[in-house]
């Protein structure tokens, strides 16, 4: 890698300076082998910028969906909650809420591996639910950067769901690491105050399968996986 | 190559290379900005992302054809 391909690179996102700028094009208008190297650098990009942009918008799965609003809800001291999952190729996904709860678990992580950091998240959640004013590490009004941030983190982009049907607000984010990788948990709020995290963490391996849900109570939890 | 595929070069990149491709190209983030978001240099994070381009060029070549034939013969004569 030469020097100057990585200040094409650069100059190709805007980061240089205008001194140095005006070396690279001086150089891509007199070479144009250099002009070709930033051409293919720009395919590049747009292959890639193809795949980052088709990430966010992938739609929330029906079947998840469908089941978790067909589950029916376990009586306990929390009134009924809500759940929902959002689905992202490579990326466990799974919600819980309050006291008991659901988890729902996404697609190719078998669940007797996950059941005990799953466990983990559960007790995480069960003290950042109880606090107030400091819930999220970053609020709401951040969304975008959220996205981001949390995205980078877990190595996947992805968007955060719109539950508002469900009558959850979101409230905001924070960053945990379980089984020795970044989880990014996204809490809501519903009206009577409980507190509903949707997790994801990116997964060891690809599905193979088009997702299928069913239920199950695992360690006091009810799954939909 | 389908959007699998590709996303799977991309993976491959390993979160290093990965991480601030993806910020700075798909998300509009500056390079400052990755710098503080990642806790690593700017120079670091110029260095990541074109040697993240050059590795998704090289991959991408070995796993089909691109959209604009040839393209991918001639990203492996990237220096």
């Amino acid at each position: 890698m030469t020097d100057f391909s990585t200040k094409l690179s650069a100059y190709l996102d805007g980061e240089l300076d205008p001194t140095t700028a005006a070396e690279v094009e001086a150089r891509l208008a007199s070479d144009p082998a250099a002009q070709v190297e930033l051409d293919q650098l720009m395919e590049i990009d747009a292959i890639a910028q193809a795949q980052f942009d088709g990430q966010p918008d992938d739609p929330v799965p029906f079947a998840l969906a469908q089941k978790i609003k067909n589950t029916p809800l376990q009586a306990s001291q929390a009134p009924p909650r809500p759940i929902w999952g959002a689905l992202a190729t490579s990326l466990v996904v799974f919600a819980l809420g309050g006291i008991g709860g659901y988890i729902v678990k996404g697609q190719v992580t078998p669940l007797v591996v996950t059941a005990g950091w799953l466990a983990d998240i559960a007790d995480y959640h069960a003290i950042y639910a109880s606090q107030g004013r400091h819930l999220v590490e970053v609020d709401a009004n951040e969304a975008d950067h959220i996205e981001t941030w949390l995205g980078a983190m877990i190595g996947a982009s992805f968007s955060i769901p719109e539950l508002s049907e469900f009558d959850l607000t979101f409230e905001g984010g924070r960053l945990l690491v379980e089984n020795g990788k970044p989880v990014a948990q996204l809490m809501y709020r519903d009206a009577d105050g409980t507190v509903v995290a949707l997790c994801l963490q990116q997964s060891s391996t690809e599905a193979t399968t088009p997702a299928s849900f069913i239920a199950q109570t695992i360690n006091g939890f009810d799954f939909v996986s | 190559m389908t959007a699998q595929q590709v996303q799977g070069k991309v993976t491959e990149l390993g979160s290093d290379l990965s991480q601030p491709l993806m910020l700075v190209c798909a998300e509009g983030y500056s390079y400052r900005e990755v710098s503080e978001l990642l806790g690593i240099p700017i120079g670091t994070v110029m260095s990541r992302i074109h040697r993240a381009r050059k590795i998704l060029a090289v991959g991408l070549s070995e796993g089909g054809t691109s959209r604009n034939d040839g393209f991918f013969d001639k990203a492996k004569r990237l220096p």
